[in-house]
């Protein structure tokens, strides 16, 4: 009996070992990257203590800074928090004279793991890069607790309910049901300034903004006269797929009613479930129906299947256009030839092109997170946690969650320094403009327009509004 | 007709898929009396390994595929039903699905565990190859799927019908002692039913990874809806699970060219699997009187009165303590544990004594908010009104599924539970998708949220179920 449970024992170790067991990228790049050597701004990042500060869920203490004490240290020339030194004391939760304590709530675990894991590596990678270079807020550093809300509106409520006590604000968050954590962040008055927010409850929360202040109803007509003018052959032939899932499905017909408010004309629309298995015959329907313009919303996973359906069955339309989710090195490593030719509209700058704000993303993305890619919700975490210290900057010392949402309310054309293009943040409205970029042999390039995004006009779709 | 001939051949292909699957859990079930419900979870473990030797370590392909199915899966077979099945023989449905459902849990978080999530494209067989239909095109990889599932299913049958060992794995199942005077080890023979169904669900999840992609979740719950190919064989026939297969295949491409695009469509689209496990479980025959509702209550020990009146006030004490102690957070913690505590109470009434089982409980919490949110009163009567109406639902389904018993009638509660997810509860009259109702709040006049326990303020510990923000319809 002995014998026979250690040859089970050894041929499990054996099958672990040989069949299965490995570092990942991530883990690799971590111990090939020295620890807190690497160059002089790396060093800084780093406190003297050599915490890093950010580090999940108990929050790192940003350099020999006392919470209890105001940095008095004046800010370097051109920091984004400006000249404040003041020292506004415990003004609120989550603020002391010396610290400022923020709070990241992103779909960590889940049925996908690490969805939006991109928009907290994001919001740490901006504290650490804030708090190593830009000096403070008033006399304040930055704090960051990050919780997981595991892709559940249950648990972004929870996760919420304690970002409520032990923070501030929330910053760059990104949960796929946000709807959970609206009622909570309501009820504590917390500053809620998120990437984006994706469901229309918590769109209509009143504390929530998102620094992508898409909103479902509205629609911008850059996208639709974009599409247009790259492709007229094919306008009168398009046709709409997307997951039927919560936000994919309302986000597919506003933006369809929108398209065909702009002249173009839709010859099949369909929602294909989760559950499906074989995409073939919808790709039956679209050769059936003639389509020629085919837009897709839904995750990049299911942009790749359909491809691939689309790719076996000698299917190939002019144009395959779908959302910034496949703006993404996964995307092309996943779906390989099968993806060539993806067009994305996005409203945020292109990683491929010179972006200042997107260079120091990518730069302490990569100290936070080595091996990490830079994503179009990353760079909206980012964007977000630069509008936070910047507005917490104008509200001054006496730093208080109401005096914060004031104050984010009559943010209207943020740009975060030409990383995204103007959104109307407190105004929570859709971004008017638009750019679209298109895969050819594994790079992204840009379609259309030439340069910078093209701007057109709201359009109000009434769906999900 | 040219497109008719297409969807055809696609709705074969899908069906082959199902086939696959669908023949691994008849096969481990006719022959242990084991439901697996982990099954599709092994099919993923065994696809991601695959995509380790094949992809990742540059092995062959057919040798990765010979390495897994023929070689690990077995083994995963063996040690599974060596540590968890052996132990559960005879043992009740209700714990022989727990068991299979905690081994999909362990698996999952396992493949977690050793490949975290990155992409990880898998090539088809035989990509090159592929046979033109009319205006369809029968690719290399669908053929070989189709090959393999009428392979299996022969190879099956035959195993099942045309040999001793196959003739001995039945007998073990229908009186293993009377079996074992016969000369055959029962335990063996398990052990190899359980191995070949581990090797047929990494064969299923090789084949469908190209097809799906490979990740955690699509590949598990995939075998769902294989469940109802399988009840078409009554889990016994694979002959007629192979048809259950191609027809269920054969259905859904079908609406998918012919059904509207509208909302109601789109939803029954996506419930034809449950629509039809729930037509073949009403058309199976009634299963005879039996005194099985006892056999559940017969062992369990009713607590008296007093015990019953101790154990509440110091329950409630321990809650009032904690309520004053605890802060919000973690009161909001506990009220949700309390909240969950309630739901499975109903699994000891149901399970424990009435010997019934359910896996789809939570499908009442859903018709119990609804009704609220629809009510949009704070009143404690619409709590009432609310628990009303989800006994009368239950009362309902209780008429129809009762017909059967044991494990087809856990099933039939999970088709039913997918009917009413699917078909009521996204619908524009309960939750819809997206803020299609509004929930009152139980500390608030205005609506506000779905909460429990009512009375507890904002701040203090309250439980939303899928109502968010604003009491808007979530998931």
């Amino acid at each position: 009996m002995h014998r026979r449970a250690a040859l089970i024992a050894l041929v499990v170790c054996a099958l672990i070992a040989g069949c299965g067991s490995r570092l990942t990228d991530e883990q690799r790049a971590a111990l090939v990257v020295p620890q807190g050597g690497g160059g002089t701004q790396e060093g800084t990042a780093q406190g003297e203590d050599g915490a890093v500060p950010g580090t999940d869920g108990t929050a790192g203490q940003p350099g020999a800074n006392n919470p209890q004490q105001p940095n008095k240290q004046p800010n370097p020339p051109g920091s984004i928090a400006g000249a404040c030194q003041g020292t506004g004391g415990a003004t609120d939760k989550g603020v002391t004279s010396g610290e400022i304590t923020i709070a990241n709530i992103s779909d960590i675990s889940g049925p996908v793991p690490g969805l939006f894991q991109s928009a907290q590596q994001a919001t740490k990678a901006f504290v650490e890069y804030f708090n190593a270079t830009q000096g403070s807020v008033c006399g304040r550093k930055l704090k960051l607790v990050s919780f997981d809300s595991r892709t559940d509106s249950g648990g972004d409520q929870q996760a919420t309910s304690q970002a409520c006590e032990q923070a501030f604000a929330m910053v760059g968050s990104m949960s796929a049901f946000d709807q959970g954590g609206g009622p909570a962040a309501t009820a504590c008055g917390i500053p809620d300034l998120r990437a984006s927010t994706v469901t229309a409850q918590r769109q209509r929360t009143p504390v929530s903004f998102g620094a992508a202040s898409n909103v479902v109803n509205l629609v911008s007509s850059a996208g639709p006269d974009l599409v247009k003018s790259s492709f007229p052959g094919a306008i009168n032939h398009a046709a709409y797929l997307y997951l039927n899932a919560d936000a994919s499905a309302q986000n597919a017909r506003s933006m369809q009613k929108a398209a065909e408010a702009r002249g173009i004309k839709f010859v099949y629309s369909q929602a294909i479930d989760i559950t499906d298995v074989n995409y073939a015959p919808y790709v039956a329907k679209l050769k059936e129906t003639g389509a020629k313009i085919v837009y897709w919303i839904g995750s990049a996973q299911y942009a790749v299947r359909l491809q691939q359906a689309m790719r076996q069955q000698g299917y190939t339309p002019e144009a395959f256009i779908t959302d910034p989710t496949a703006y993404d090195p996964q995307y092309i490593r996943q779906g390989g030839a099968a993806v060539d030719g993806t067009v994305v509209y996005t409203n945020g700058a292109l990683f491929e092109e010179n972006n200042a704000q997107v260079a120091l993303y990518k730069q302490w993305l990569g100290r936070v997170a080595p091996g990490a890619a830079p994503s179009y919700f990353g760079m909206f975490a980012w964007a977000a946690a630069r509008l936070f210290v910047t507005t917490a900057a104008k509200v001054g010392p006496q730093l208080t969650r109401k005096a914060m949402l004031d104050a984010v309310r009559g943010v209207h054309d943020f740009t975060a320094e030409g990383m995204v293009a103007p959104q109307d943040v407190g105004g929570k409205r859709t971004s008017a403009c638009m750019t679209l970029v298109r895969l050819k042999g594994s790079t992204w390039g840009r379609l259309a327009p030439a340069s910078g995004y093209s701007c057109g006009t709201l359009i109000d779709t009434g769906v999900g509004g | 007709m040219t497109a008719l001939l297409a969807y055809t051949i696609f709705g074969l292909v899908t069906g082959g898929a199902y086939a696959v699957v669908a023949s691994g859990l008849v096969l481990t079930y006719s022959t242990s009396k084991v439901f697996n419900v982990g099954h599709g979870a092994i099919g993923m473990v065994m696809a991601f390994l695959y995509w380790e030797l094949a992809e990742n370590r540059g092995l062959p392909q057919w040798l990765a595929l010979l390495i897994v199915v023929g070689g690990c899966a077995p083994l995963f077979g063996l040690l599974i039903e060596r540590f968890v099945m052996r132990r559960l023989a005879g043992a009740p449905v209700g714990i022989t699905l727990v068991a299979g459902v905690g081994v999909l849990v362990g698996l999952i978080g396992a493949a977690q565990a050793i490949w975290p999530p990155q992409a990880r494209p898998v090539r088809p067989f035989l990509d090159q190859l592929g046979v033109h239909i009319g205006q369809s095109f029968v690719s290399g990889h669908d053929l070989v799927t189709l090959v393999c599932a009428v392979l299996v299913a022969g190879g099956l049958y035959l195993l099942l019908n045309r040999t001793r060992t196959g003739l001995a794995m039945r007998a073990c199942v229908d009186a293993p002692e009377l079996a074992a005077l016969y000369g055959t080890r029962p335990d063996r023979l398990s052990a190899l039913s359980w191995a070949i169904g581990s090797a047929l669900a990494a064969l299923g999840g090789i084949l469908l990874t190209p097809v799906v992609q490979l990740d955690y979740v699509t590949m598990t719950l995939l075998v769902i809806t294989a469940y109802t190919a399988a009840l078409v064989g009554r889990l016994r026939s694979l002959p007629w699970t192979f048809v259950g297969a191609l027809g269920l295949g054969l259905v859904q491409s079908y609406a998918v060219a012919y059904l509207p695009s509208s909302q109601f469509w789109i939803s029954f689209r996506a419930a034809i699997p449950a629509l039809l496990l729930f037509v073949v479980l009403l058309a199976m025959p009634q299963s005879p009187l039996r005194i099985g509702g006892v056999r559940g209550s017969r062992g369990v020990a009713v607590p008296t009165a007093r015990a019953t009146g101790v154990g509440a006030a110091l329950f409630l004490g321990v809650v009032v303590v904690l309520a004053l102690l605890v802060g919000s957070v973690v009161a909001g913690q506990l009220a949700l544990g309390l909240v969950f505590g309630i739901v499975l109470l109903s699994m000891v009434l149901l399970t424990g004594y009435g010997g019934v089982v359910s896996l789809g409980q939570f499908t009442f919490v859903g018709v119990g908010a609804v009704t609220v949110a629809r009510l949009g009163s704070s009143s404690p009567f619409a709590l009432l009104l609310g628990a009303l109406v989800a006994a009368a639902i239950g009362a309902l389904i209780a008429l129809t599924v009762l017909r059967v018993s044991g494990l087809y009638l856990a099933l039939a509660t999970l088709g039913f539970a997918q009917l009413m997810d699917k078909l009521v509860l996204q619908s524009p009259i309960a939750f819809g998708v997206r803020a299609a109702c509004r929930c009152p709040s139980w500390s608030s006049p205005r609506p506000r949220s779905c909460c429990w326990p009512p009375g507890c303020s904002r701040s203090s510990g309250w439980v939303c179920w899928r109502c968010g923000a604003d009491g808007s319809g979530a998931r």
